[in-house]
C-alpha cells in the first residue's frame, strides 16, 4: 500500500497546521530512537477486498498514534485537532486507484503515567477503487 | 388484549432467539480469529482472549482480551493499539482485535438479516 502511504505523505507536506504541531515528525511503524516529543506514527491496521460486478475496491482502516510528553493536555488536544482538520474527508491522491473517500472512524485515548506519555491513537477508514 | 400481547412476546422470542445466537457465534468465530492473528510467543495473550454475556441492557457478547479474569499482566492494548517504545528491534506493533472485528463484522450482519429471513 505504498501508494496510499505516499497519498497521505504528500498531503502532510503540504504545509499545515498538523505539520507544524507536530514539529514535522511523522513516521511510518515506528519512529527513530530518542525523537524528541510531539510526534505521530501511521500505520495500516487492516485491508480488505470488496467488489461488485464490476468494480474492486481496497477498504482499508489506518492509524495515526500521537504522542506528547507535555504535562498538560494542550499540546496532544491540538495534535488532535489539526489531524482531524487536515485528514477528515479529505481528498488523496493514490497512484494506481481512485480514491473514494478517507472517513474518520474513532479514537483512544492512551498514557504512560510513569513516562508522562499522552497518546492518542486515531483511526480512519479509507476506500479505494482499483 | 391479552392473547394479543402473548402472540406479540411468542414473535419477539421467535426473533431474538435466532438474532442471539449468530451474535453468540459471530463472537466465538472472531475471538478464534483474534487468537490466531497474536503473535504467538508463550501463547499466553493467546489464551486470555474471552467471549463473555454482555451485561449492557442489549444484551449480545463481548470478545475481552486480558480482560475481567485475574490475568497478572496486562499488554494486549500495547500490541494493538502500539506505543511509543515500539522500535524496529523491540515489541512491534500487532493488532489482532480489530482485523478480526473488520473481517467479521459483514458476515454476522449477513447471517443476521439470514436469521431474520427465515
Amino acid at each position: 500500500m505504498n501508494p496510499l502511504l505516499t497519498g497521505i505523505f504528500t498531503l502532510f507536506n503540504a504545509g499545515n497546521t498538523f505539520k507544524t504541531a507536530v514539529g514535522s515528525r511523522l513516521y511510518t511503524r515506528w519512529a527513530p530512537q530518542n525523537t524528541p516529543f510531539p510526534y505521530a506514527v501511521l500505520d495500516i491496521v487492516t485491508g480488505i477486498g470488496d467488489w461488485n460486478f464490476t468494480q474492486e475496491f481496497d477498504d482499508i482502516d489506518i492509524q495515526f498514534n500521537l504522542y506528547s510528553q507535555s504535562t498538560s493536555e494542550t499540546e496532544i488536544g491540538t495534535l488532535y485537532s489539526t489531524l482531524r482538520a487536515l485528514y477528515d474527508d479529505c481528498a488523496l491522491t493514490v497512484t494506481g486507484y481512485t480514491h473514494l473517500f478517507m472517513q474518520y472512524d474513532q479514537y483512544w485515548s492512551l498514557s504512560n503515567p510513569d513516562e508522562n506519555i499522552r497518546q492518542y491513537t486515531v483511526q480512519y477508514n479509507i476506500l479505494l477503487q482499483s | 388484549m391479552e392473547a394479543r400481547w402473548r402472540n406479540v412476546n411468542e414473535v419477539v422470542v421467535e426473533i431474538t432467539d435466532p438474532l442471539d445466537e449468530v451474535a453468540r457465534r459471530g463472537a466465538e468465530d472472531m475471538a478464534v480469529e483474534m487468537r490466531s492473528r497474536v503473535k504467538q510467543r508463550s501463547g499466553t495473550l493467546s489464551r486470555e482472549i474471552d467471549v463473555e454475556v454482555s451485561k449492557f441492557k442489549g444484551g449480545g457478547y463481548l470478545v475481552i482480551a486480558q480482560g475481567s479474569n485475574n490475568y497478572i499482566k496486562y499488554y494486549a492494548s500495547f500490541l494493538e493499539f502500539g506505543t511509543d517504545k515500539m522500535d524496529e528491534k523491540g515489541v512491534s506493533y500487532h493488532p489482532f482485535m480489530r482485523p478480526a472485528i473488520k473481517k467479521f463484522r459483514p458476515i454476522i450482519q449477513r447471517k443476521w438479516q439470514e436469521a431474520l429471513d427465515e
